[in-house]
């Protein structure tokens, strides 16, 4: 059997760091991770089909979190409680929430949630998730719905939506695990957007009127940043300030296959969904682990990415 | 002029119904019924429906499918509240390509 070195005419480099460029078909040991990679090619990816959610396809503004093989979709319009968690291929219905409501905003991990805000009328309520039940907690200081959310069930925030009057809301509460305390207000009162992080580090991206203005809030303060190529509404999304997507949305009723995808400094157009989406949620993070599921009759889809560098599996 | 796309009605099991690597070469389009676009002529969109059992349907086979889905979310979307429609929009007609 012919060897790398017969191949390429040289041996397999062996380096301390991953080497600033290379093309597809570069291999290399990283000695520092000890692990062998690879260049696979141009970084691109694609989504398939998901688990189908049991109950409702039709559910619309639910509450969504986790990743693509941890999630949780709580909530839905026509107005519910239902919770649903999925393991990466199916949906399993678990308990529900306390208090029935759709257009609130939840964030977290699978076993480790919030949510808050949301419809009928505008609402203050909040709920805590722990894996296994939803517990109510304090209210916020303010009602919203169509707002957004970060961080997890003992440190979050909440921020974004809209409450009439005035409409849409540039507000920011924070929760430590007691109490809700208003913290700096957004740039850009917003409200159809999506937002994901921490509660020092998160991400709002999209609102009403197709938005496509992104900020950054670092803990203390929110920072316009790169705008998003295409303006949307009504989208899903999730991740991290450095590994982000909002999909679908804009334009209502019908929705988008559109995906888009921010790196920390900049945003790219990524690959095109089955079916159009809008009025779903999202969840995971961009690169190989986003999912989006619910809206009006939509499947649950799940992204996975191709190309690039790659670690080599040789057991 | 050659037809570009086909259609299908096909029931979305969920996992495994698109993957990634027929995601990536086909281009899929769904719809209301079941309904799925896929381009004519193609190889690769041919095996998918053989795989997913499909039931090829004329333009106008699928149109009326998806139109008795509109029409069925338009009545339902009637019949909310006020303050609910307020928070969403009517289900829109949908037009399929030839």
């Amino acid at each position: 059997m012919a060897t790398y070195r017969d191949i390429h005419g040289f041996k397999i480099q062996n380096v301390s760091s991953d080497p600033p460029t290379s093309v597809a078909g570069d291999v290399w040991y990283n000695s520092t991770s000890g692990v062998l990679k690879v260049n696979s090619g141009t970084l691109s990816g694609a989504w398939a089909t998901g688990g189908t959610l049991n109950q409702s396809p039709d559910r619309t503004d639910v509450g969504g979190f986790g990743t693509k093989t941890a999630a949780i979709c709580a909530g839905a319009s026509p107005l519910s409680g239902i919770t649903e968690s999925y393991n990466g291929t199916s949906w399993t219905e678990v308990n529900d929430m306390n208090t029935g409501r759709t257009a609130g905003s939840a964030t977290g991990t699978q076993t480790d949630g919030i949510l808050a805000g949301g419809f009928p009328g505008t609402v203050t309520t909040a709920e805590t998730w722990n894996g296994t039940n939803w517990t109510s907690i304090s209210s916020m200081n303010s009602s919203k719905r169509y707002n957004n959310s970060a961080g997890i069930s003992t440190s979050a925030i909440m921020f974004s939506g809209y409450r009439f009057p005035p409409g849409a809301l540039v507000e920011t509460e924070l929760w430590n695990g007691t109490n809700w305390t208003e913290v700096n207000d957004m740039n850009v009162a917003r409200y159809y957007g999506v937002g994901d992080g921490t509660s020092t580090a998160a991400l709002s991206a999209s609102g009403d009127g197709a938005d496509n203005q992104t900020e950054l809030w670092n803990g203390t303060n929110w920072t316009s940043v790169s705008n998003m190529p295409s303006g949307t509404q009504k989208g899903a999304g999730g991740g991290t300030t450095t590994s982000f997507f909002v999909q679908g949305g804009e334009p209502p009723p019908a929705g988008s296959t559109k995906t888009q995808f921010y790196n920390g400094s900049s945003w790219t157009e990524g690959a095109f969904t089955n079916s159009a989406h809008i009025e779903g949620s999202g969840a995971g993070s961009a690169n190989s682990d986003a999912i989006v599921f619910a809206g009006f009759n939509k499947p649950t889809e799940e992204f996975s990415e191709t190309g690039g560098i790659r670690t080599i599996d040789a057991s | 002029m050659a037809k570009t796309k086909q259609y299908c009605v096909a029931e979305n099991w969920g996992k495994g119904f698109i993957e990634h690597s027929e995601s990536s070469k086909i281009k899929f389009a769904g719809y209301p019924g079941n309904v799925w676009q896929v381009p004519a002529n193609d190889k690769g969109a041919n095996l998918w429906i053989h795989k997913v059992l499909g039931t090829v349907k004329t333009r106008d086979e699928a149109q009326a499918i998806v139109d008795a889905e509109v029409t069925a979310a338009q009545t339902a979307w009637d019949a909310l509240s006020d303050e609910e429609k307020a928070d969403s929009s009517r289900p829109a007609d949908i037009t399929l390509e030839e």
